[in-house]
């Protein structure tokens, strides 16, 4: 169609409305693609690993061993597979090796490197005698590669090749960790001869062992936990949900889905309001054209394509350019992602349908929201448009016979004269500011996490020692605990119950509502209360996570602690819930190592550990805040640009008129855009209470899938220097502006209007 | 001095052979040929041509918003063909007004606002609000550009360019948009503030009716001055000696 044409020869005219609308379909359909790729590639890699290596749904340890015709009858009594997991902790220097035992049944290794090269088929790999297989990230940073020797114990053995097993991806070496030590811990697989062979050369070594287990019959999952516990009453159960060495990449693909896919459409409903916008302004300046096409006979239909391409023009063009970068930065997106556990071969997954969906959906939204709005624009008769011609700007009336300067009274008028570009403005200035200031508010959470939070979290005490058994007696240094996991029905995340003495000094347990606490009573850390919704004065009903048994208790007030889901009782009924003694402890809070043989200690947890792990977290998360804020300054600087660019066209007359009149270019840019100016800090305040509520349903989400709400906390620091960043990018595109301002010609104004 | 005669006293504005050229090669077209004109202060200056005879490049030319290729043009011992854009803004600021034959007006301000746009900038401006009655505006001072006849507008705009009670005021066809009644009324306006203020005023018009109120007379045509007549041989002229 001839008329076709007008639209694409336009877009020199309309640059940066096009340019605008292209940009951000163009980081909206990259950031999509990317983070649906990455979150395919990562589900798809990991499941593959989990589903070729058997990967177990649980682990459990018994105090006592469980004989093989028990394994037997639970294999077949229950529908599953049950495989005991041995392993040793062998310490080198600063490093932990953790050696396994090669499995047959459950968690298989894969072997993905050898001397032959790398593969990446997912197949079970069998170990071979003499030989070790490490992690390849232990192997990179401690210099070990395939076929150079490793002492362990007091035997040689010789690097076989990089290898992982599958609850071991995220490899931590305790579940306390967010980020794994690769340079300082790695899982060492061996078989069975070469395990014993180690372990019988250094007497300091220690057998340690576990259950894994995989169901096939999920029904018969609570029974198996209820017999378990009749046979061998065990003191650990850890389902894979609840194992962050299995479940982080799960929530991750979650995180991925969730996140990315809602800043994906903030950005398509901007460029949905600006091409509305934009739309209707050239139509209105086109009405005599309208008008004239009308009368010679085009029909509303025709003419309504012919604005629909103005709208698919910036959607197609910011949509291929948007697959096209969506290739390489899924490819660094999921590089970053798959840094955060061990390094294994895997092959990117991109999808033609995420893509066809990526490039179609803003196209569809553009051209849904274009026909709209031509449809509505186009109801006018010809005759009425041909009359019409330039649109005659309506004029507010506002502060007549104010005192104020010209300039302000000029600004409001303008403001309140154009409501259509005031908001868009406002839209498009909050959604750049809330950009910026996302990545702020949570960097400022996860510090605040760090410098008090996690200071205040363990109160007193300065290491929390975790025993494998229930004990009795008194620890010198140390005040006892009982402390124990329960699982609640309907959700991924467990919480502690914690069960102290009354003279307890170093527990922390101070009430957010301010009233004591009275010993006896149930109170629940706003960290749990958050993620599973209970206030003081609700009940709380939950699940013994061994023996399956359930209990509800009514929560008395909530404690301020935002790092940690616990339920705090006295110790009498503690010892009643988990069905031991008030004598008994498992758990030992002191203010400096406590005196307890290494054998029985299960973990021990001390400020700095926290510390570390939240540090390295904070480090990893650093990338995508510098995205945002890279994407939200660009927002920023093209939003402006394309309203600067606005308000001086129509404005046209009025810049030439006063550069006749002797207006120097500063003092007609101060008249000009100053409307801009006000709105601006009016924007980024908005933007501050709407980003904490999209930052506090980030850390909901983020809860959901990890378990740890971070409570939103947002420094005056952090404001003004964000603001200053808004401050930048907005005086960066006023210098654009200025230039359109520099180029309007002062003849203008003594030509005859058109 | 394309035949004006020689009795003025203090020469306000002299513009010597400018020329210029606009578009280059075959299609380029002689805008001003070596044009050259003296106006004394406190005269009227009309010049008449038809569309495209290059008055209004003169008039651009003298106030300053386009440059010559060759010649110089010197108001009040200023030549301002040599001055940079900062020099010529504040030649504009300082000495000229300008009076359009589109007016203008800033749709978003009232008329007596829209004076104050040029007062504000302005070191010793006239008191606007008297200004506004001179000009008989006095009872429109609150309304808006779109509430104004077309006459009302130019007045306004008149307004706006003598606030700043310029040496120099450049009306560019000024009546152009104006009926006949609006029309008189503003050139009595214009001729009202030319014998208060001593207001050196330089018209552009294709407007013959308007020669009347000329001290100086210039036709032009095809980028030269073909006629140049002082006020003395225009009563000659009249009187039919």
């Amino acid at each position: 169609m001839t008329l076709g044409r007008k639209a694409f020869r336009s877009v020199r005219k309309n640059l940066s409305f096009y340019v605008v609308t292209c940009f951000l379909t163009m980081v909206a359909v990259t950031m999509l693609i990317g983070a649906l790729t990455t979150a395919e590639t990562i589900g798809d890699n990991c499941e593959e690993i989990y589903g070729n290596l058997n990967v177990e749904d649980a682990q459990f340890v018994t105090e006592g061993i469980i004989t093989e015709e028990d394994l037997l009858r639970y294999e077949t009594d229950f529908d599953l597979v049950l495989e005991r997991q041995n392993y040793t902790d062998i310490i080198i220097g600063d490093n932990t090796v953790r050696l396994f035992k090669e499995s047959s049944e459950v968690n298989l290794s894969w072997i993905f490197e050898t001397e032959d090269g790398e593969s990446e088929d997912v197949v079970p790999s069998s170990v071979s005698d003499g030989y070790v297989y490490i992690c390849k990230k232990f192997g990179s940073f401690n210099n070990l590669s395939i076929g150079n020797d490793i002492i362990l114990g007091n035997e040689t053995l010789t690097v076989g090749g990089y290898a992982l097993r599958p609850d071991y991806l995220n490899t931590l070496k305790d579940l306390t960790e967010t980020i794994g030590d690769y340079s300082g811990f790695t899982i060492a697989l061996v078989n069975d001869d070469t395990y014993e062979a180690v372990l019988n050369s250094d007497p300091s070594l220690t057998d340690n062992a576990y259950y894994s287990v995989v169901f096939h019959d999920g029904n018969k999952i609570n029974t198996f936990r209820k017999a378990l516990y009749a046979d061998y009453r065990p003191i650990e159960y850890f389902s894979s949900d609840m194992n962050s060495r299995i479940s982080m990449l799960r929530g991750e693909v979650v995180m991925l889905k969730k996140e990315f896919s809602s800043y994906s459409m903030i950005l398509f409903v901007l460029v949905m309001i600006i091409v509305a916008f934009m739309l209707s302004r050239i139509i209105d300046g086109e009405s005599v054209n309208l008008g004239t096409l009308k009368a010679l006979g085009y029909k509303e239909s025709e003419l309504n394509r012919h604005y629909v391409i103005y709208a698919m023009i910036p959607s197609v063009t910011g949509s291929f350019f948007g697959v096209l970068a969506g290739i390489p930065f899924s490819r660094a997106f999921c590089a970053y992602f798959f840094n955060d556990v061990d390094s294994f071969p895997y092959s990117v997954r991109y999808s033609v349908v995420i893509m066809v969906i990526a490039f179609i959906l803003p196209v569809v939204f553009n051209i849904a929201v274009s026909a709209v709005v031509t449809s509505v624009l186009l109801r006018r008769d010809a005759a009425m448009l041909m009359k019409k011609g330039k649109t005659v700007r309506k004029v507010r009336k506002l502060l007549n016979g104010s005192k104020l300067r010209f300039k302000t009274v000029y600004m409001f008028r303008v403001l309140a004269g154009n409501p259509v570009r005031t908001m868009v403005f406002i839209i498009g200035m909050t959604v750049a500011s809330m950009i910026i200031l996302l990545g702020g508010m949570c960097q400022d959470s996860q510090r605040n996490v760090l410098e008090n939070v996690l200071p205040d979290m363990m109160g007193e005490a300065k290491y929390e020692t975790g025993l494998k058994s229930f004990h009795t007696g008194t620890v010198e240094n140390g005040q006892t605990l009982i402390d124990v996991t329960f699982e609640v029905p309907n959700k991924k995340v467990a919480f502690n119950l914690i069960g102290y003495d009354e003279d307890n000094t170093l527990l922390k347990r101070e009430s957010l509502s301010g009233k004591p606490l009275t010993y006896g009573g149930y109170y629940m850390t706003s960290g749990a209360a958050n993620y599973y919704g209970i206030g003081a004065g609700d009940d709380f009903t939950f699940v013994h996570r061994i023996t399956g048994e359930e209990r509800t208790v009514t929560i008395d007030d909530i404690i301020d602690n935002d790092a940690l889901r616990l339920v705090l009782t006295s110790k009498e009924n503690a010892a009643y819930l988990v069905g031991v003694s008030p004598d008994e402890y498992n758990n030992i809070l002191s203010e400096v190592p406590v005196d307890v043989p290494s054998e029985e200690i299960l973990k021990i947890a001390d400020f700095d550990s926290y510390q570390d792990s939240f540090e390295q977290l904070l480090a990893t998360t650093k990338v995508v805040y510098a995205i945002l804020l890279t994407v939200g300054i660009i927002v920023c600087i093209l939003m402006v640009n394309l309203l600067s660019g606005m308000i001086i066209d129509e404005n046209r007359r009025n810049v030439s008129m006063l550069k006749v009149l002797g207006y120097h270019g500063s003092e007609i840019s101060r008249i000009i855009l100053r409307p801009n100016h006000f709105l601006l800090p009016c924007c980024y305040i908005l933007a501050i209470p709407l980003t904490i509520y999209m930052t506090r349903l980030m850390m909901i989400g983020s809860a959901e899938s990890s378990g740890v709400y971070i409570d939103v906390v947002v420094k005056p620091v952090t404001l003004v220097l964000y603001f200053l960043i808004v401050l930048s990018a907005y005086v960066v595109s006023l210098f654009f502006g200025n230039r359109k301002l520099d180029r309007v010609d002062m003849a203008d104004s003594l030509k005859q209007e058109d | 001095m394309n035949g004006r005669n020689e009795t003025i006293i203090m020469e306000h504005i002299s513009i010597k052979n400018i020329c210029k050229k606009y578009g280059q090669g075959e299609s380029s077209v002689k805008a001003l040929d070596n044009v050259s004109l003296e106006i004394a202060k406190g005269e009227v200056c009309v010049i008449l041509g038809p569309s495209g005879s290059g008055k209004s490049t003169l008039l651009n030319m003298i106030g300053g918003l386009d440059r010559v290729d060759s010649g110089t043009i010197t108001v009040d011992g200023m030549e301002i063909t040599s001055l940079n854009k900062k020099q010529l803004t504040d030649y504009r600021r300082e000495k000229l007004g300008m009076v359009f034959q589109a007016y203008n007006l800033i749709p978003e301000l009232n008329v007596i606002e829209n004076v104050r746009v040029v007062k504000d900038i302005t070191k010793e401006p006239l008191d606007e609000k008297e200004l506004l009655h001179v000009l008989g505006l006095e009872k429109h001072m609150m309304h808006f550009p779109s509430e104004l006849s077309g006459g009302q507008q130019q007045r306004c705009s008149i307004a706006r360019a003598l606030v700043k009670n310029p040496a120099l005021l450049l009306c560019d066809e000024l009546t152009g948009a104006l009926d006949s009644a609006s029309a008189r009324d503003v050139l009595r306006v214009l001729q009202t503030i030319n014998e208060q203020y001593h207001t050196t005023i330089i018209m552009i018009t294709h407007d013959e009716r308007i020669a009347g109120m000329a001290d100086v007379l210039v036709r032009i045509m095809d980028g030269r001055i073909v006629e140049c007549i002082s006020k003395e041989k225009l009563k000659v002229e009249e009187l039919g000696i």
